[in-house]
């Protein structure tokens, strides 16, 4: 769910819901006090009309008896009615007179539409304000016969003389004694009666009032309806109630199926239901003004929620989508975003700390990438090393092998060559001058020269070829044979030989034997009076560092390196003969035991060679033939 | 296990042919019952048909046919046959096959005033019967039931003691030709009929009715055989109720009756029909008691009339034996309303 959404919700669910239910209350507090303001209106109508009939019945019914107490009903008329002979014209005339002073005055006072006299013993009319109805007989009308004995009102019905609705009220006409000499009868004017019903408030536009008798036939012409009176039935729920004698109100469908307040009465002395009803809709009229500005509240609501969530969202949201955003390109690797922080909140709290992390961030990733590059510029190093060493240890194998194959094989042809010089001097060494023998000496002596290089040369590529596994060595035995090796030298030079203890060491005992005496033997070869020389050793954590001094002619510092190099020579052949291996096959023993050798010296002084060996671990592992 | 479900299946088995038997006997076929009309078909017998077409006769279980009256039926002979059932019958033609030993039993008056009425056109100044002396009136008795256009007026005269012999009397005529060529001052005829189509030609009409001057006759009657009163006297009740509900909502809904009428008639003149219907609403209902009843004064008045008038073969021993009331008081109640 997006921010703006849950915003949206929040406040909607905030905002609306006490706005519908406010809302609500009140629309069904203004449903209810329109309800109860028009069923109040309406049966205050109702009651209002009921009155009024009552009032206009009564008010009749006074006028009429009124009427018939008039002294001439009770003193003359028995006789009229006595002589009564329609066919006497002077009857006649006597009949319209009473008709003009006594009946059309009521007349004109709008209660009745017709006043008439009837003759107690037939029920005819002697006497009518409407000539055509006289000489009818109405003996079995209810008026009549009740009229006989009090005033009686005989309610609306359908008169068949003169196809309307009508309603009679009737009294009897008694003479002085107290005898009833005649009953008068008038005709209401039933257009009152409607009249009655129709007035209305005039405010209200569907508001209807109608009499509706037992028959369930409209009495009155209902405001909706024209020719009603006593043609149409109507059965609605109004009616129904009303008619079982019931008063009440009601929603229901009216005679025209109109949804209806209804309020209903039942007036027992004229057996007639009184309906007064309004459409429900006129009724709810001003809530459904109230419901509109419900409505349009609701839809400012929800445009004022949805602004200001969306605004809310926008500004809350806008920091996170950059950071959101940002975070993103720091996911992709850029590190160089810069956070706007534009709010002083949590949101701006939080782009700034994402800031400092994207910061740190960059900078352990700038030395991790600094490193990552030395790794591989060292690994690249070490694969170039490894390689370059490989190649370097096959070449010297390969050199190794090839000195030494070349050494060996090249003594065959040269023995050769030696062998048949030699012949040649055994044999023809007497026919050679003295030229021709130097030549051979010459030859010889190369032969023999060449002889000792490639046996040097062999040694020197035996070192490694030929070398044996190191072994704990007694290095004093070690020199002692050395020493024996040399004794003619020593002998022939006179030389001095002593020495310090010397320990036991991790050597090739056929080596560590080869190194000493090519050390005694060139410090015997370079000294020119009596060499004295002096071999010591000194213990050095697990190094035995040991010294070779002598008093010779010693050596220029400069040649440090140069003595080390084979058949490299400092002196001439025949200042000092030699193959000029020695010392490098001393480097090479040496370097082949992972010890170092060096000299130190100064011409004229003597020199001191001192050459490593690592010690042996312990006493205990001195063995092998030399011990 | 089996046995509890093999009885529960019994049992839904016996409950539904039980349901299907009754159900059977509340479908059987519905009394069939034919009613003979008065007339041909017209909204003077509107009730009938809005009780049939608004489901009233079949909610009785009764199912209705109508045959049609006219000048050339017998609606007696209907009845004695067992053509029909029940009959729309005039209440002198009862009584006077009553006096003829032809048994008809009033069950309901369904006009509880007679539509007769006396017409002189307005120019002429007829308004009263005692202005009818020295006219000629066309009411003499023609054929079948139209006796009492003649019987209604002679007692009228009778009654109001004018002399006959001062009036001419001359056959009716149907057409009104007498009447409006002014040959005849005075015709008979129908509120529900000729009065209507008198007012339709424009003709201006003073009207003469016999009630207002003590002759107070009804018309349409509900009558059957006493046989069938005997025999199936639910029968009568249920067909007599469906009958008034017909007729009380034909009266209290005047337009939809002739709309159902309008499928019966075959003169497709609505607005006459709906005339027919308006006029003869106050005559069904009268404001008076309920719709179809019958008072004993009214019948002994009709007998009286017709005795002096002498139309029947002999007196009515006993007017109990022309109408029942049984009925009326078995719908509505003993009490009158």
């Amino acid at each position: 769910m997006r921010l703006m959404s849950k915003f949206l919700a929040v406040l909607m669910g905030v905002s609306l819901i006490p706005v519908l239910t406010l809302a609500y209350l009140s629309y069904r507090n203004s449903r209810s006090a329109i309800e109860g303001a028009t069923i109040n209106h309406l049966t205050s109508v109702n009651h209002l009309k009921k009155k009024e009939i009552e009032t206009w019945i009564a008010n009749n019914k006074n006028t009429l008896e009124i009427l018939a107490r008039n002294p001439f009903f009770k003193t003359g008329f028995k006789d009229m009615v006595a002589q009564h002979d329609s066919g006497d014209e002077n009857h006649c005339k006597l009949h319209a007179g009473l008709c003009n002073s006594y009946l059309y005055p009521v007349i004109l006072s709008g209660s009745y539409t017709e006043l008439f006299i009837l003759r107690t013993s037939d029920g005819q009319v002697l006497i009518s304000t409407d000539p055509r109805q006289q000489g009818k007989f109405y003996e079995n009308r209810p008026y009549f016969i009740e009229g006989m004995k009090a005033t009686y009102i005989q309610n609306v019905y359908y008169s068949m003389t003169l196809q309307r609705p009508s309603m009679i009220i009737s009294t009897p006409l008694v003479d002085l004694k107290g005898n009833t000499v005649a009953v008068l009868a008038g005709r209401v004017d039933l257009e009152r009666l409607s009249r009655i019903m129709e007035q209305t408030s005039g405010l209200r536009r569907t508001e209807d009032t109608y009499l509706v008798n037992t028959f369930n036939y409209f009495v009155t012409e209902p405001r909706f309806g024209k020719g009603y009176a006593l043609r149409k039935a109507t059965f609605t729920k109004g009616v129904t109630e009303a008619l079982n004698k019931r008063s009440g109100t009601g929603f229901y469908l009216n005679y025209r199926n109109d949804p209806v307040i209804g309020v209903y009465s039942w007036i027992d002395d004229r057996k007639l239901a009184l309906i007064t009803e309004m459409s429900v809709k006129e009724a709810f009229e001003p809530i459904g003004a109230l419901r509109g500005t419900i409505i349009t509240l609701c839809f400012v609501v929800v445009a004022a929620v949805i602004a200001i969530s969306w605004f809310t969202s926008k500004s809350m949201a806008r920091p996170l989508e950059g950071l959101v955003r940002s975070t993103q390109l720091m996911g992709q690797g850029n590190l160089d975003i810069r956070f706007k922080v534009t709010t002083r909140d949590e949101i701006g709290d939080l782009a700034a700390a994402f800031g400092h992390m994207a910061g740190q961030l960059k900078n352990t990733l700038v030395s991790k990438d600094s490193l990552e590059r030395e790794i591989v510029e060292r690994k690249k190093t070490e694969e170039k090393l490894n390689t370059v060493m490989k190649d370097l240890e096959r070449s010297n194998r390969d050199l190794e092998q090839f000195a030494y194959v070349a050494s060996h094989d090249l003594k065959e042809p040269l023995r050769m060559v030696w062998s048949y010089i030699e012949l040649i001097r055994e044999h023809y060494g007497a026919l050679l001058d003295e030229n021709g023998k130097e030549y051979v000496h010459f030859a010889v002596d190369g032969a023999l020269r060449m002889e000792k290089l490639i046996s040097d040369l062999l040694s020197f590529s035996r070192v490694s070829t030929k070398g044996k596994d190191l072994t704990s060595v007694s290095s004093e035995t070690a020199f002692e044979i050395a020493v024996q090796n040399l004794q003619i030298a020593i002998s022939e030079s006179g030389a001095m030989i002593t020495r310090g203890s010397l320990p036991v060491v991790k050597a090739d005992d056929i080596q560590l034997v080869q190194v000493f005496q090519n050390l005694l033997a060139n410090a015997i070869k370079f000294t020119r009076e009596k060499p004295c020389i002096h071999a010591a050793a000194e213990k050095n954590g697990s190094v035995i560092k040991f010294s070779v001094k002598d008093n010779g002619i010693g050596i220029d510092s400069h040649y440090r390196k140069d003595v080390f190099k084979i058949f490299h020579r400092l002196h001439s052949r025949e200042k000092y003969p030699g193959t000029g291996i020695g010392l490098a096959l001393c480097r090479r023993i040496v370097e082949r035991h992972g010890g170092n050798i060096w000299f130190e010296s100064k011409p004229g002084e003597g020199s001191v060679f001192y050459f490593t060996l690592d010690a042996c671990s312990s006493e205990s592992d001195v063995k092998g033939g030399l011990a | 296990m089996v046995l509890p479900k093999l009885k529960s299946i019994m049992f839904l088995i016996v409950v539904t042919f039980l349901a299907a038997c009754s159900q059977g006997d509340r479908q059987s076929p519905a009394d069939k019952v034919t009613l003979q009309l008065k007339w041909s078909h017209q909204a003077q017998f509107a009730g009938f048909y809005v009780a049939r077409d608004k489901g009233f006769y079949r909610d009785e279980h009764i199912d209705v046919s109508f045959l049609e009256g006219g000048v050339n039926v017998d609606s007696a002979s209907s009845l004695l046959s067992g053509k029909a059932d029940f009959g729309v019958l005039a209440p002198d033609y009862i009584l006077i096959k009553q006096s003829e030993n032809i048994p008809l039993t009033a069950i309901s008056v369904i006009f509880r005033k007679s539509a007769v009425v006396y017409l002189s056109q307005a120019s002429s100044g007829i308004i009263r019967p005692s202005d009818l002396i020295g006219k000629t009136v066309a009411c003499k008795d023609v054929v079948g039931s139209v006796k009492d256009f003649e019987f209604q007026f002679l007692a009228m005269m009778n009654k109001l003691e004018l002399p006959l012999s001062s009036v001419r009397l001359v056959p009716f005529e149907g057409d009104f030709k007498g009447f409006l060529n002014r040959k005849v001052d005075v015709t008979p005829t129908y509120l529900i009929n000729g009065t209507i189509r008198l007012n339709r030609q424009g003709i201006k009409i003073n009207t003469i009715y016999p009630d207002d001057y003590g002759i107070h006759c009804f018309s349409d009657t509900l009558a059957t055989m006493p046989d069938t009163i005997r025999k199936k006297p639910d029968l009568v009740y249920r067909f007599l109720k469906a009958t008034l509900k017909g007729w009380l909502f034909a009266v209290g809904n005047p337009e939809e009756a002739v709309d159902i009428t309008m499928a019966y008639v075959r003169d497709k003149d609505r607005e006459f029909q709906m005339e027919m219907m308006y006029a003869l609403v106050p005559l069904v209902h009268t404001g008076e008691d309920q719709i179809g009843w019958m008072r004993e004064n009214d019948w002994l008045s009709f007998i009286r009339i017709l005795e002096e008038q002498r139309i029947m073969a002999k007196p009515i021993a006993d007017p109990k034996q022309v109408y029942t009331m049984r009925f009326l008081e078995q719908i509505y109640g003993v009490e009158k309303p």
